[in-house]
């Protein structure tokens, strides 16, 4: 058969159809695999102690319990035993505050200036080529080895368990991402295009912002998304470097241990609770992460 | 006045003069950077070159030892293991979260019904905090947990594993409790690199022939390569540092057999508390990586086409 | 002006003396908190921090929102999580000394670290001063409990405020039911019952252990982190030492170190759940109360959580027992672990660390802290008092209490010295190494002595030597008698004249 007859064949749709179909399978059956740790801290979210580590193990929990969950906003709450056990801190809402503060100004800070700077690395190759090497190196350090160097220099500035310390450690260490990841979609931008406009006479401010922010909107709108999740979820420097006002949720987290060890109930309530706001800002984003343009539509 | 005037008039001309512009662009970063973190960096480099611990007083009176702290670390074989083992498993990982996140992302590149509710779920197991990732997957690994349960349903009593008595299967499960988690990355980055591409490439080759695989191969891939390069670079930067997973399914163990590198340092500085020892690892350790990535990273630095 | 001030001090201080007669820990630290303020040194409204773990928190809140009311102080409790990262923090308080922190609760074990980076202070001078009654009177701590939570190196730095001596819980319907009894004694020879020795403990292992009806024989610690649980009480039953008290040279390696770690094993290989040595520590309280293992060997708080019909298959079927021993000479030497185990000490960058001290004794106070330990936490009956209180001992399980007493007067402490983290750990990996098979027994015990030489030498062998001769000195008595009937050391080293 000749490849025009092939071409045509594919075209069929017969074998579209089954193709569609085949694609939607294998849709599922991936989000299927990719759903099961996740089923699994629910079921573990509505368990009892008793039943976090049993064998053989139920998905569906044999005496399922809101107590997880409402230990976390009222520690009193709960009755019996193993309720009582889990009365370890104080509610939940404080920590979700800090956290709702300080991530998204870190995140806004990281990524804009990142943005800025990665504009001018990715067309004006300023910094050489050390500069760029030199901010990826942040994330090279093990961050251990660097937590009582920054402690010591943070208390002399005096921003221990404040929630400018924070927001700065937060913006600082994630800025290598911001760089680097909006970087390579700047890259990807075809420069004859912000170069028309300059011939048409746009300064390099109104290029940056009318020509080329709104093409890799997607690239910003990806980085955003992990420099929050990064920041969200990070553990280590929010415990060293808070006491008591700034606790964040991933501390907070940490808290619900005691007498028989980790308490996988309330940890998983609180791990589901706390991933709703990303998955929030995940599902909003997703708008601008399939933009697509077309060359015949530069012209404003 | 008049001066003033002048000067308002000239003001946006000089800002948007390329070496100004330039300058103004990255100069929040530089402000940041330097003032974050330079002192701190400076103490840690001091420290390297002294022999300290906090249960011997204050670390300004702390006693110059030279090198020593790093011949003590070229010496240790504790610390060769930690290395090889963290160079194994972030090889493995990384293979595989970019193989699925762009196989997921091709996947998901043209719409249909629901893409957006799946791809929330694809993104989520990246949106949970590392300590509930892993406790998550050391329950389902236990050898009394559901993996197990599965394995015996399927293949009786003796296709069950213990998961984490040995470090191959034991690194095995936190590859793949890695691997889920941030496959979603590469997933993200491979997804909207996909969606911010131009159609009509694409389109141009469809109507001359082309196949979906020669436009893949020819058309697409070639531009999504420097996002994907770059999101290969900063995956396998931060899988590097594998350190939660390990710490919460293992803690490292049996003995030491799969302690990671970040694992050794926490572990030396944290619990031994050695920290002039730690800083020198971590210094050797960053330049170490540094060299590599330099390396690696060279055609991202040059030109773009 | 001067004149009012002398003649309030004395009035005060004749009434305090007359108080402090006949008065408790409590009401001489109130007396104290309110001079204190008289004198201008704390102020109304002023703040307190205790950096305590979450399982405390129950137990704490109300005895300090009470405190609170009394004082009016404003005194918190700042709860930390992880129990490394109680370490890390108190630590990173001694190097950047933000004084945020005014109390720490911590391992016993760690005092030795926290006191020589300086962080906490000594507190002999108002222990003299204000009797928190530690190791006299009729509410005294359980001995020898009095001296290793509280001292470092021949000072008082610490206020114990916990026990964790191991206890041994065992199925009680098994091991009195008559047929067993006839089988074990037909298959053995000897009669069943608790065990005096380790070999005992092993053979009725061996004999409960039955995987075919989904029981194995025990669940000890083999992991990670307290693998050293379950090897040293045999170690140390057999007469061993971890350093030798005149070089500092670790004897962990001797035969009887080979042979306790040979014995564990034995025992995990062959008759426990392949996971004792892979599982967090809370697998116990899953397998005991679910009744998969016959025994084990844990916290007192286990006893609490098998003993509800809510949280345990086997409720009303626990027993409680002391930990065996070995005989030397004819004469039975029980060994039990008192493993980390809490405690108040002061940090010195605090405000005003007398009047942290005193919140401390009244929170250590026998009454104070027998309601507290009576709600449920991680805080166990420390005093003689606590163990007659009978709300206390309901809360336990009335038969709980005597044996744990019983397991307290015969256990010993962690190694408590500066680096105490450091030795252990190291011990804890090769043991558990050696558990999986890794390596052998003694290659294990090897290793551990090369690491603990490094480390000693590395922290200064003098000083090390000073701090476990007075460690040494508290260790139980049968022990140290034990140690000079073996040779290895004389009775004045051993506190024993």
């Amino acid at each position: 058969m000749k490849r025009k007859d092939i071409a045509m064949m594919a075209r069929s749709p017969v074998i579209s159809a089954a193709l569609r179909i085949l694609h939607r399978l294998t849709v599922l059956l991936v989000v299927g695999i990719f759903l099961i740790p996740a089923v699994w801290l629910l079921s573990i979210s509505f368990k009892p102690p008793t039943e976090w580590q049993v064998f053989p193990p139920n998905l569906i929990p044999r005496s399922p319990t809101l107590d997880n969950y409402i230990v976390l906003f009222k520690p009193e709450a709960p009755k019996g035993t193993a309720a009582a056990m889990l009365r370890v801190t104080e509610p939940v809402t404080k920590s979700f505050l800090n956290s709702i503060i300080v991530v998204p100004a870190a995140t806004a800070i990281s990524v804009t200036v990142g943005f800025l700077a990665a504009y001018a690395v990715a067309r004006f190759r300023i910094g050489g080529a050390f500069m760029p090497f030199f901010v990826l190196t942040t994330r090279m350090f093990p961050p251990v080895a660097f937590a009582v160097p920054l402690l010591v220099y943070y208390r002399w500035l005096r921003l221990i368990d404040t929630p400018i310390g924070l927001i700065l450690i937060y913006a600082g260490f994630t800025l290598a991402f911001s760089l680097w990841m909006t970087k390579g979609f700047i890259e990807g931008v075809p420069r004859h295009i912000e170069e028309a406009a300059i011939l048409d006479g746009a300064s390099p401010w109104r290029v940056l912002f009318t020509i080329t922010l709104p093409i890799v909107k997607g690239g910003l709108a990806a980085t955003m998304l992990f420099v929050f999740i990064l920041n969200w979820t990070e553990f280590l420097y929010a415990l060293i470097f808070t006491s008591t006002k700034m606790i964040t949720v991933p501390v907070q987290l940490s808290h619900y241990v005691g007498a028989v060890g980790r308490f996988y109930g309330p940890q998983a309530a609180l791990g589901v609770i706390a991933s709703v706001p990303v998955v929030i800002l995940g599902y909003v984003i997703q708008r601008y992460l399939v933009t697509g343009f077309s060359f015949g539509l530069i012209r404003r | 006045m008049r001066r003033l005037v002048m000067i308002l008039k000239v003001f946006p001309q000089f800002l948007s003069h390329e070496k100004v512009f330039k300058n103004l662009l990255v100069l929040p970063m530089q402000l940041l950077l330097n003032f974050l973190l330079m002192p701190p960096f400076a103490i840690v480099i001091y420290l390297a070159f002294v022999n300290w611990q906090p249960i011997f007083g204050g670390w300004t009176e702390a006693p110059f030892v030279g090198v020593s702290n790093f011949i003590r670390l070229f010496s240790e074989p504790r610390f060769y293991e930690a290395l090889g083992r963290t160079f194994v498993v972030a090889i493995v990982a990384v293979a595989f979260e970019f193989l699925l996140g762009l196989g997921l992302a091709v996947l998901f590149s043209r719409p249909f019904l629901g893409r957006r509710i799946c791809t929330s779920v694809i993104l989520y197991p990246m949106m949970l905090p590392w300590v509930v990732v892993g406790f998550t997957f050391y329950l389902l690994f236990l050898d009394h947990g559901p993996v197990n349960y599965v394995l015996s349903s399927l293949f009786g009593p003796a296709g069950m594993i213990s998961w984490f008595r040995n470090p191959v299967p034991a690194m095995t499960a936190i590859i793949i409790g890695d691997v889920w988690q941030w496959t979603p990355f590469m997933f993200l980055i491979f997804y909207s690199a996909l969606g911010a591409l131009p159609k009509d490439p694409k389109e141009a080759a469809m109507t001359l022939g082309a196949n979906a695989w020669q436009i893949f191969r020819y058309i697409t891939f070639p531009m999504i390569k420097p996002v994907a390069y770059v999101g290969l670079v900063i995956r396998a930067l931060e899988c590097f540092k594998i350190f939660d997973l390990v710490y919460i399914m293992t803690g490292g163990g049996p003995g030491v057999s799969t302690e990671t590198l970040s694992l050794y340092i926490y572990r030396v500085a944290f619990k031994y508390g050695q920290l002039s020892y730690a800083a020198a690892v971590a210094i050797i350790v960053l330049l170490g990586i540094a060299l590599v990535t330099r390396i690696a990273v060279r055609p991202l630095l040059k030109e773009a086409a | 002006m001067m004149r009012k001030i002398v003649v309030v001090s004395l009035v005060l201080g004749f009434i305090g003396c007359i108080v402090c007669a006949q008065s408790t820990p409590a009401e001489r630290a109130l007396v104290g908190l309110s001079s204190l303020m008289e004198k201008g040194v704390i102020k109304p409204g002023q703040t307190f921090k205790i950096m305590i773990h979450s399982g405390q928190r129950n137990q704490l809140a109300p005895a300090v929102e009470e405190l609170s009311k009394l004082t009016g102080l404003n005194i918190q409790l700042v709860v930390i999580g992880n129990e490394p990262d109680i370490y890390v923090k108190v630590m990173n308080e001694a190097v950047v000394r933000t004084g945020e922190y005014d109390i720490f609760l911590t391992f016993c074990n760690w005092i030795g670290d926290m006191a020589e980076a300086g962080v906490i202070v000594p507190l002999d001078e108002w222990i003299a001063k204000y009797d928190p009654e530690i190791d006299h009177g009729p509410n005294r701590y359980v001995s020898p409990l009095d001296k290793f939570t509280t001292q470092y190196g021949g000072h008082y730095y610490a206020l114990g405020m916990d026990n964790d001596a191991l206890v041994l819980f065992y199925r009680k319907d098994l091991m009195e039911d008559p047929s067993e009894q006839a089988a074990f004694e037909a298959r053995y020879g000897r009669p069943l019952k608790l065990p005096e020795t380790w070999e005992e403990f092993d053979l009725i292992t061996e004999f409960f252990d039955r995987p075919e009806q989904g029981m194995r024989g025990a669940h000890l610690y083999a992991e990670r982190v307290f693998a050293y649980t379950s090897w040293a009480p045999r170690f140390i039953a057999k007469g061993g030492i971890y350093f030798d008290p005149y070089t500092m040279d670790p004897m962990i390696n001797s035969p009887e170190g080979v042979a306790a770690l040979e014995e564990i094993i034995s025992l995990v290989r062959n008759h426990m759940f392949p996971e004792a040595y892979t599982a967090d520590w809370s697998a116990a309280y899953t397998l005991f109360p679910e009744g998969k293992v016959f025994w084990t060997i844990a916290w007192a708080s286990l006893g609490h959580w098998a003993s509800d019909p809510e949280t345990s298959k086997i409720a009303g079927k626990v027993g409680f027992a002391q930990l065996p021993g070995e005989y030397h000479d004819g004469v039975l030497y029980r060994a039990t672990p008192h493993v980390v185990g809490w405690s108040f000490s002061i940090c010195r960058y605090g405000k005003a660390p007398e009047a942290a001290y005193l919140i401390a004794q009244y929170l250590n106070d026998p009454t104070v802290s027998a309601a507290a330990i009576t709600r449920t936490g991680t805080l166990d009956p420390f005093r003689l008092n606590h163990f007659q209180d009978e709300k206390l001992l309901a809360a336990y399980g009335p038969e709980l209490g005597p044996v744990l007493m019983l397991n307290a007067e015969q256990s010993f402490p962690d190694i408590s010295l500066r680096g105490a983290n450091e030795y252990l750990d190291v011990l804890n990996l090769n043991l558990q190494a050696a558990v999986a098979g890794q390596i052998s027994a003694k290659e294990a015990l090897d290793r551990v002595a090369i690491a603990w030489q490094e480390i000693t030498d590395r922290l200064g062998r003098g000083r090390q030597i000073e701090a476990w001769q007075q460690e040494i000195k508290r260790y139980p008595k049968h022990i140290r008698e034990l140690w000079v009937k073996l040779g290895k050391m004389d009775p004045h080293m051993a506190g024993l004249e």
